[in-house]
């Protein structure tokens, strides 16, 4: 009784002596812009027999070297600017067949892209944005366009997007030779004394959905609904077609397309270390192709900071009622195609990707912040072989 | 063709299935403090760049444009 007593009478005398605190006078809120560096690199390379451009028989053999630079501006009032700049080297055995000479033009061919993105917070939860680039390389020159929305629910459990992008393709070649000029189509050497297109143009419209939510303290779910439409010239102007009367067309597609996709997502966290992300995506369009593609990422948290990822994926589709093997297609036909990205096939994909995620400061600014090495091997029922091997950084730096 | 239709019929109902109970069941507000593993890094839906290469590769060749694809810029994946 006599200890409770001194406290309490102490207590009372130390809040008679005791000051408030003062206002700390060098303490000011400020808020700073700051750029996100993102740098990746991928090499693609991919090897089979039955190429598109040969009508179904040939070598596919490919390469792709893929540097990309990525830099997202914050500005200080939230609102930001992305920039977005890639190359792609390729070198590609099979369109060298075009002409069968080796001084095609398509056997080293460059793929330049640029894609600038602003986005607006209008509220703390709502963000619009827009964005447009070019993309271009010797057989075609794309202009792409989006807008989108995002809301966050105000409790934060649940977001919803909008994304709507339109893409207009001009598929003659020639933007990379010395006129810099577009010139024409480019056909198979020995069926160029035919027009068989006096159409020269693509274009893609897609309408992105997406919903998120959180479901419970391990598991969140994303929904993603998308619908395109295509029109223009959907054939490629060097693909040859076989029919069973030996005789030799370009390959010929309907002039629309429709594709509708719906993805859903799952992620869980198990355990204390354990993450698996799951999904599944289901395809139809108007060529009658159908797709299911189910796909398995375990995220392994060895460290806080150290993530090992091996992942797996399966593909099965159904394919497009206009696509044949070589020589199988009938001349009394109306469409035909002999590229087995259009057949019936299964492909699965095995990996393992490796994450390192650490800030690094240096005289108070962050100047790493993560880097990735991937992995995969991608094989199609058909014969295709490939191996995807990637690497990204990211580093973020703080300015006034 | 027949393997196909059977795996897209069982396994889609039942994602579907598993989905819906999951989502109708547990959807309760969470505190700040109860979100330490769904705010985690490698809980968020966004692919990662490498994961994006991918799917870049996989919308090429394959007949299929799956969702949520990163792509970005038109090309004609021609090759």
């Amino acid at each position: 009784m006599k200890r409770n007593w001194f406290l309490v009478g102490s207590l009372a005398c130390l809040s008679f002596f005791a000051q408030a605190q003062k206002a700390d006078s060098v303490f000011r809120k400020e808020k700073v812009s700051r750029n996100d560096i993102d740098f990746l690199y991928s090499h693609y390379i991919q090897d089979g027999n039955k190429s598109a451009v040969t009508g179904g028989i040939g070598t596919e053999s490919l390469t792709v070297l893929a540097p990309q630079l990525s830099v997202l501006h914050t500005f200080k009032n939230g609102n930001s600017l992305r920039t977005k700049l890639g190359v792609d080297v390729i070198s590609s055995a099979s369109t060298d067949n075009i002409d069968f000479v080796m001084s095609s033009a398509s056997l080293h061919d460059a793929r330049t892209h640029l894609d600038l993105t602003y986005t607006r917070n209008i509220k703390s939860n709502i963000s619009v944005w827009g964005g447009g680039g070019f993309s271009i390389e010797s057989d075609y020159f794309s202009l792409p366009f989006n807008i989108g929305l995002l809301i966050t629910e105000k409790k934060g459990m649940r977001t919803y997007g909008l994304d709507f992008q339109s893409f207009f393709d001009d598929l003659r070649w020639g933007r990379l030779s010395d006129s810099f000029q577009p010139e024409k189509l480019i056909y198979p050497v020995e069926l160029r004394n035919t027009e068989w297109f006096t159409n020269y143009s693509r274009n893609s419209y897609n309408l992105k959905l997406a919903f998120t939510q959180i479901i419970n303290k391990r598991n969140r779910l994303g929904i993603y609904p998308e619908l395109s439409y295509q029109n223009g010239l959907l054939s490629t102007p060097f693909h040859r077609v076989y029919f069973t009367d030996q005789s030799l067309r370009v390959e010929n597609l309907p002039s629309e397309r429709v594709k509708a996709t719906i993805g859903l997502k799952l992620n869980s966290f198990v355990g204390g270390r354990t993450i698996f992300k799951n999904s599944i995506d289901y395809y139809i369009d108007s060529f009658s192709v159908q797709g299911i593609g189910l796909e398995n990422e375990t995220a392994l948290k060895v460290t806080p900071q150290f993530v090992f990822a091996p992942s797996f994926r399966v593909y099965f589709q159904k394919g497009s009622k206009h696509f044949a093997p070589y020589k199988e297609h009938q001349p009394s036909e109306e469409f035909y195609t002999s590229d087995y990205d259009l057949s019936t096939m299964t492909t699965q994909k095995g990996g393992m990707a490796i994450r390192y995620a650490r800030e690094t400061r240096q005289n108070g600014k962050v100047i790493f912040s993560m880097i990735e090495f991937s992995y995969s091997y991608y094989s199609r029922s058909n014969g295709l072989d490939a191996h995807i091997i990637s690497c990204g950084f990211k580093g973020i730096g703080a300015a006034k | 063709m027949c393997q196909f239709e059977n795996l897209k019929r069982s396994l889609g109902v039942r994602f579907f299935f598993v989905l819906t109970i999951l989502f109708l069941a547990s959807c309760k507000v969470l505190k700040p403090y109860e979100r330490v593993y769904v705010n985690d890094p490698e809980m968020q839906l966004a692919k990662s760049p490498c994961k994006n290469v991918e799917g870049y590769v996989e919308s090429i060749r394959e007949g299929a444009t799956p969702a949520a694809g990163s792509k970005s810029s038109g090309g004609c994946g021609c090759n």
